[in-house]
């Protein structure tokens, strides 16, 4: 191909992509804050919204194939495939931001809510003055994580087959999947290199100064003394990681704010009940997709299409498919807490260091790495696990970095005192300071980790990139999901999504929500009020 | 009567002083925000020096440089006549919140001070550590999580461990601010208390506050900053009975003085 041809079809591509997920992301935007706001507000909408978003959270992307291609690409003809990668990309991206807002609205002081009823302000000013305000601190933080998140599944957005119906929008995957098919490999390499040039001005151009729109609000008084003064100064320290809006609402200890999006919404809802009501509502979905989709409003068939579903695959099958998916999400969060804490121990107090590498991972963060998978398994041909392990990697292992690091430069810079007038060792400052303050965010990074590694795995387990395909050889859910969607199986995918959801959301309150809730009991130097929650 | 002091009209030796300090902070902007321009002041053996200031004109900024924790500008401090390199368990900074770690106890948090005195047997540090837990009235309290205690009683703990390390200059930022207001009468008695007691360090104190009858309460002698940049609007000597009468009339003078040279 011609050097000026394939320059102006990966521009192309880039811009249709980065179209796909902007539109997506404004639409994220849009539904945060209607959604956000409504749960934020109204206790009747936030009992059904918020069990609601947790269980969407824990859908993998693959899981809503079905709807967004019955719904949209069957019912829409004409545009319909455009709406449906749209819409796929939007289940990436709009999950942590609703709850973001969700979040900020709840901790909106309740003297601020009671002067805005004695200024007798009407809904809609409340929303403009005060809900919307109050929530753009968070939510252009988490437009980022968002973005990012909605790159990596983009390639599975873009080409989608579901048996017979296929969908192959022009973007950034199919066109990396014919260049990698010819084997040109100058083309592939100024692809990628235009697409990491375009994802970093990305980041800086827009989500940077996005984020910095609200930095003057949340701006404090410099900090005495600059020892552990959260918050590095440098061009990208102010992403994800930092108390947002102390100077505004009273909250009690930057930790808290530190609960992010994901993590929270598992916190918010309690124990068993929540389990159960998750399995139920499961089920009901899965049956009512499998009913409309089917066009059959019998449910006696569903039920014994579904129960036909897994004598097929076999229970036992199933089972090991879990464990070792299992296995893969837990080895890659493991890999990741091994790098990441001592990296994050060593840069942290310096500000500038800090800045530096927050910044050279958020661009390596931006590369969307489901796009070098098959340079990655040219590389490395014999070790399928490695390569899914690498995949499942560069899906998680930022979100429990930036946590971990962000934990640690929030230690409350009194306490860093305190361990230099006693002359503390290190090793003591390990084993009294810093690894107890880094607990809470360490375990809010796995949460968040663990959900991108069952999400990633989908990709990670088996990839069909155009006609490749790549896989790894022990069983898997992921991949035992993305060969049904690509042989059309619907009984069989929402069997296998409800298994891993089922999965998810029960580790989410069986393990996760258990250790944190130890950790912030120990951390808890006074009663704290849960925001105006109780 | 009180009288105002002119300065160098006599001498007295100083444990810890600074001289030209002069500091300022970054502002988000890329400014600078100068807190202390060229500060001079000694503090004396055994005395007990009250610094007041309206509020942000640099007083913890200024207390964190005496302590060792925040490296001035410029300008030089001197703790017993050599330069202060760094935080020393010798100096013991009580913060405005009391400070004490969630997850040790009350116990552990006063042991920690005892960390780096590697001449002290375990058995000692527990000791030495419920000794003054004791003086400052927390005895029984030991294996209390702070998260279980009362305001005062935080602060009780901050000072136990601020003291275990018998330091020679006890520093205080607004001790008193954080905790309700009949808390902090005892705990200023207690503190009142403290200073007469021979057998209790520290020889110095420094005290911060913005709260000048606190400081006119428990001061040798006051220290008026301006406001920001922080420089010496006046000093002044203060002599009367301990514990002093909040409502005699030389209290009272003495309060209108501070205020005077504070505005």
């Amino acid at each position: 191909m011609e050097l000026g041809e394939t320059l102006i079809i990966s521009a192309a591509a880039i811009g249709a992509s980065w179209l796909r997920m902007g539109i997506a992301l404004f639409i994220s935007t849009i539904f945060s804050l209607v959604v956000g706001i409504l749960a934020g507000t109204n206790r009747k909408a936030e009992r059904i919204i918020i069990p609601l978003l947790d269980i969407l959270q824990s859908i993998p992307i693959l899981g809503f194939f079905p709807l967004a291609l019955y719904g949209f690409y069957t019912l829409v003809p004409f545009l319909g495939a455009e709406i449906a990668a749209i819409f796929l990309i939007f289940t990436s991206q709009a999950w942590n931001m609703t709850f973001a807002v969700y979040e900020s609205v709840r901790v909106i002081g309740s003297e601020l809510l009671e002067s805005a009823k004695s200024l007798r302000l009407k809904t809609l000013d409340k929303i403009r003055y005060i809900y919307v305000p109050a929530s753009t601190p968070r939510l252009f933080q988490n437009l980022q994580p968002s973005w990012s998140n909605g790159i990596f599944f983009l390639i599975g957005s873009e080409i989608l087959s579901f048996g017979i119906a296929e969908v192959k929008l022009f973007g950034l995957g199919s066109v990396i999947s014919e260049f990698v098919e010819n084997g040109d490999s100058q083309a592939i390499l100024m692809l990628l290199s235009m697409l990491i040039i375009t994802a970093t001005a990305t980041n800086f151009l827009v989500f940077t100064p996005l984020s910095g729109l609200t930095e003057r609000r949340r701006a404090k008084m410099p900090q005495q003394g600059g020892t552990a003064s959260p918050g590095s100064g440098g061009i990208s320290g102010r992403i994800p990681l930092r108390p947002s809006m102390q100077g505004i609402f009273k909250i009690p200890h930057p930790n808290i704010e530190l609960h992010k999006a994901i993590a929270g919404i598992t916190r918010r809802v309690s124990g068993h009940w929540s389990l159960l009501r998750g399995i139920v509502f499961f089920a009901l979905t899965a049956f009512i997709s499998v009913a409309i989709i089917s066009r059959t409003a019998d449910i006696g068939r569903v039920f014994n299409d579904l129960t036909a579903a897994l004598i097929e695959i076999g229970p036992l099958n199933l089972a090991m498919a879990t464990l070792y998916s299992l296995m893969r999400v837990a080895i890659g969060v493991a890999t990741s807490i091994a790098w990441s804490l001592p990296v994050a121990l060593l840069i942290f107090r310096s500000r500038r260091a800090s800045a530096v590498v927050t910044t050279a991972f958020q661009v390596i963060a931006s590369i969307p790495f489901t796009i070098l998978y098959p340079i990655i398994s040219s590389m490395l041909p014999s070790t399928d696990e490695l390569r899914a392990l690498i995949l499942v990697l560069m899906a998680t292992q930022w979100y429990v970095f930036f946590q971990v690091l962000g934990g640690l430069r929030n230690i409350p810079p009194e306490e860093m005192e305190i361990a230099a007038m006693y002359r503390l060792s290190y090793f003591d400052r390990l084993r009294y300071l810093y690894l107890w303050r880094v607990l809470p965010a360490l375990v809010t990074g796995c949460v968040v980790a663990a959900g991108g590694a069952w999400n990633a795995l989908v990709i990670a387990e088996r990839i069909v990139l155009g006609n490749i395909t790549e896989e790894v050889s022990a069983p898997g859910l992921g991949k035992l999901l993305s060969i049904v969607v690509e042989s059309g199986d619907l009984a069989s995918t929402v069997l296998i999504i409800l298994v891993m959801s089922a999965v998810i959301v029960g580790l989410n309150r069986g393990l996760w929500k258990r250790l944190y809730d130890l950790v912030v009991s120990k951390l808890r130097t006074e009663e704290e009020r849960e925001h105006g929650y109780a | 009567m009180p009288e105002t002091e002119s300065g160098g009209n006599r001498t007295r030796e100083a444990i810890l002083s600074i001289r030209n300090i002069r500091h300022s902070y970054k502002t988000r902007k890329g400014g600078e925000l100068e807190v202390i321009r060229d500060l001079s002041l000694d503090v004396e053996y055994g005395e007990f020096l009250g610094i007041v200031g309206s509020s942000g004109s640099g007083k913890t900024t200024l207390l964190k440089i005496l302590a060792g924790l925040v490296k001035p500008d410029s300008g030089t401090v001197l703790y017993k006549n050599k330069p202060l390199d760094g935080p020393t368990p010798a100096i013991s900074l009580v913060f405005q919140l009391p400070a004490l770690f969630p997850w040790l106890t009350v116990l552990e948090n006063v042991m920690l001070a005892l960390r780096s005195f590697d001449n002290m047997t375990q058995e000692e540090k527990i000791a030495r550590s419920r000794t003054f837990l004791d003086i400052v009235g927390l005895s029984g309290f030991e294996s209390a999580y702070p998260g279980e205690l009362s305001g005062g009683m935080k602060q009780r703990t901050v000072l136990a461990r601020a003291l275990v390390t018998n330091p020679d200059v006890l520093l205080m930022d607004e001790p008193f601010s954080s905790v309700d207001p009949l808390t902090a009468v005892s705990l200023r008695r207690e503190v009142d208390m403290m200073r007469v007691s021979e057998t209790i360090p520290p020889s110095s104190v420094v005290l911060v506050s913005h709260n000048v009858e606190e400081i006119v309460e428990l001061s040798d002698r006051v220290i008026v900053l301006t406001s920001r940049p922080a420089r010496i609007a006046g000093e002044l000597r203060i002599s009367m009975e301990r514990p002093r009468d909040r409502r005699s009339a030389d209290f009272y003078d003495y309060v209108d003085k501070i205020f005077t040279l504070m505005s």
